[in-house]
C-alpha cells in the first residue's frame, strides 16, 4: 500500500479537483453553492488539479523529494481514509445534485417571513407589484401585512409548488430556497397561492411560472395576502434554483 | 426514508464539500509553508513578560502562524523545545486554530448574512484560550503541565526545517500538501457525511426537540464537536447545517469547543502534555463554552 500511496493520493488530488470543473461544465454548481464563490472555487479546483499532475509526474518520474510527512501513519492516509474520499469523488460523479425538495422545505420550515433582514427598505417597496420577485413581496407583505392595502395588485412569480400541510384546500406555497453559503444552509421561503381546482392540478416540485393578484385570504385563522391565481405555465428548472 | 430525502442529502453533502474546498486547500498551504520556510526564533523575542499580556499574544500567534488543531501541536512542540513558558503555548494551541485568517474568512463566508456568528466565535474563543492560559499560569505546577520527556522524544518534524536551497525547499513545500490535503479532506467528507445525512435520518421531531431548546442544543453541538474532529478551516461549512434547526449559542459552542478540543486534538496533545493538564484544559474549554453560549441563548440571542 505504501508504494502505491503516492500513485492513489495523486488520483485523489485530481477526482477531488475534477469536482467542481465537472459541476460548472455541467452547469450544476448552482445547485450547490451560492453564485459568487464560482470564482474562487474553481481557481482551487484548478490548483488541486496542478498539484495533482505535479505529484502524479513525481511518482512516474520516481524523483524522491524530502517532506515533513508527521503524520504518514493517520488512519486517515490508509484504507478507512481513503474509503472516504472515493465514496466523494464517486457520488459527486454518479449521483447528479438536485434542487432541494419541498420535503426538504417542509422540515427544515417554511416561513413566509424573512428573519433579520431589515423590513422597512424603501428602494424594494419602490418596485411596481408586477415587478417584484418573490422575495420582494415577502419583504413588501412583512412590511405592511394588511391585504386590503394590496388588493388587486398584479403578481408575476416563479418558483416550485408546495403543498402544506397547514392549508386550506385550494392553496398551495409557490416558494424558493434562499441560501447564504452553500446548499447546508438553504432556507425556503414562499408565499401562498389560491387557485381553481377546476381549472389547474399542481404537483410537489413543479417549477411554475406564475400570474395572478393579491387578496385577502384566511390561513389557520389569520387574515393574510394571499394570491389569487390567474394564469400559469411550467417552466423548466432553473440553473440557479436558489436566491440569495 | 424514501429517495428524494437521500438526494436531498447528497446536495448538501456535495455542497459543503465543493464550497469548503478552497478552505482546505488554503490551510493545506499555509501548513506546508509553515513547516516548510518559518521559523520560530522571531516568535521568542516577541512574547511580553507580562502574563497577562503573553497569554494575549499567545492567542494571535495564529495570525502569524495559521495552523488549525491538525497543525498546533508540532508547532507547539517547536516552541516549548525553544523554552517559551507552557501557558503561553496552551493559550496558542487554543486560539490558534480560531484565530487565524483562513478560519475568519472560511466563517465569514459560511455566515455571513449573520455576521455576529463570526465576531462572537472570535471573542469567546480568545476569551477561552486566554483564561485557560492565565489559569495554568496562576495554578498549574510547571512539572506536572509537559511531558518530561520532550526533550529526548522530540523528532527532526519539532525543530524548523533544515532543508538548503531555494529549489530543494520548493519543492517540499508543494510536495508536503499531497498528504496533508488527503488527512483534511478525509475528515471533511466524513464530517460532511455526518452533517448532510444526520438531518435525513434522525426524525425531525427529534431533531427540532433537541435543537431549539437552549440548553441541550449546546450539549449536542459540543458533544458533536469533541467526536467529528473536523478542521477549524472548514467546521464552519459543518455547523452552517444546522444552522435553520439549532440554537446560535449551539452553533457557537461547536465552532469554539471544537477547534480546542476533540478526539484527534485529545490524542495530540497527550503526545506533549501530561494527561492531567489535558484533562484541566479539555474540562475548562468545556465549561467556560458552556457558560458563555448559555448566556448568549439566554440573554443575547436575538
Amino acid at each position: 500500500m505504501n508504494k502505491f500511496r503516492p500513485l492513489i493520493e495523486s488520483f485523489f488530488l485530481l477526482g477531488v479537483g475534477s469536482l467542481a470543473i465537472y459541476y460548472d461544465r455541467t452547469n450544476q454548481l448552482g445547485l450547490l453553492v451560492n453564485s459568487r464563490y464560482n470564482l474562487l472555487i474553481l481557481l482551487s479546483s484548478w490548483t488541486l488539479v496542478g498539484l495533482g499532475i505535479y505529484e502524479l509526474i513525481r511518482y512516474l518520474k520516481k524523483v524522491t523529494i524530502h517532506v515533513h510527512d508527521q503524520h504518514a501513519d493517520s488512519w486517515l492516509r490508509r484504507g478507512p481514509g481513503y474509503l472516504l474520499i472515493a465514496l466523494t469523488i464517486g457520488i459527486g460523479l454518479l449521483i447528479p445534485p438536485q434542487p432541494l425538495s419541498s420535503q426538504t422545505a417542509l422540515s427544515r420550515g417554511v416561513s413566509v417571513d424573512l428573519p433579520g433582514i431589515r423590513s422597512a427598505d424603501g428602494f424594494r417597496l419602490s418596485i411596481s407589484p408586477e415587478n417584484r420577485t418573490l422575495i420582494d413581496w415577502i419583504r413588501t407583505l412583512q412590511t405592511d401585512p394588511e391585504p386590503d392595502n394590496h388588493q388587486g395588485d398584479p403578481v408575476r412569480l416563479t418558483g416550485f409548488v408546495m403543498h402544506a400541510p397547514h392549508l386550506p384546500d385550494n392553496h398551495f406555497l409557490i416558494a424558493r430556497f434562499m441560501i447564504s453559503c452553500c446548499a447546508a444552509d438553504a432556507r425556503p421561503v414562499a408565499l401562498p397561492v389560491k387557485y381553481d381546482p377546476a381549472q389547474f392540478t399542481f404537483e410537489n416540485d413543479q417549477w411554475i411560472s406564475l400570474e395572478g393578484q393579491i387578496t385577502a385570504g384566511q390561513i389557520q385563522d389569520e387574515r393574510v395576502a394571499v394570491i389569487e391565481l390567474t394564469n400559469m405555465e411550467f417552466i423548466s428548472t432553473p440553473i440557479n434554483p436558489y436566491v440569495q | 426514508m424514501n429517495s428524494i430525502a437521500w438526494i436531498d442529502g447528497v446536495t448538501v453533502f456535495l455542497g459543503i464539500m465543493v464550497e469548503a474546498m478552497p478552505f482546505v486547500l488554503l490551510g493545506v498551504i499555509a501548513s506546508s509553508f509553515i513547516r516548510t520556510y518559518v521559523s520560530t526564533d522571531f516568535l521568542l523575542r516577541a512574547i511580553p513578560k507580562n502574563p497577562i499580556l503573553a497569554a494575549f499574544s499567545g492567542s494571535l500567534i495564529g495570525f502569524v502562524f495559521p495552523v488549525c488543531e491538525c497543525g498546533n501541536i508540532p508547532l507547539a512542540r517547536r516552541l516549548i523545545l525553544k523554552k517559551v513558558p507552557p501557558y503561553v503555548v496552551i493559550t496558542f494551541l487554543l486560539a490558534a486554530p480560531v484565530l487565524n485568517p483562513i478560519v475568519i474568512a472560511a466563517t465569514y463566508t459560511a455566515f455571513r448574512d449573520q455576521l455576529e456568528i463570526l465576531w462572537l466565535r472570535l471573542a469567546f474563543s480568545l476569551f477561552v484560550a486566554m483564561a485557560i492560559g492565565l489559569i495554568f499560569y496562576l495554578v498549574g505546577k510547571p512539572e506536572k503541565v509537559v511531558r518530561p520527556n520532550l526533550m529526548e522524544e522530540n523528532t527532526d518534524h519539532d525543530h524548523d526545517c533544515k532543508i538548503q536551497g531555494r529549489v530543494p525547499k520548493f519543492l517540499s513545500f508543494l510536495s508536503g500538501m499531497r498528504g496533508e490535503f488527503i488527512e483534511m479532506t478525509a475528515i471533511l467528507s466524513f464530517g460532511a457525511l455526518i452533517a448532510s445525512f444526520s438531518q435525513v435520518l434522525v426524525p425531525r421531531e427529534v431533531i427540532t426537540s433537541i435543537g431549539t431548546n437552549a440548553f441541550t442544543s449546546i450539549l449536542a453541538m459540543m458533544l458533536l464537536a469533541a467526536v467529528i474532529s473536523i478542521c477549524s478551516n472548514v467546521d464552519a461549512f459543518f455547523a452552517l447545517s444546522y444552522v435553520n434547526t439549532f440554537t446560535p449559542g449551539a452553533i457557537l459552542a461547536f465552532l469554539v469547543f471544537g477547534p480546542m478540543i476533540d478526539i484527534k486534538a485529545i490524542a495530540m496533545l497527550r503526545t506533549t502534555f501530561q494527561t492531567g493538564a489535558v484533562f484541566w484544559m479539555s474540562f475548562l474549554a468545556f465549561k467556560l463554552t458552556l457558560v458563555l453560549t448559555l448566556f448568549y441563548n439566554y440573554f443575547l440571542s436575538p
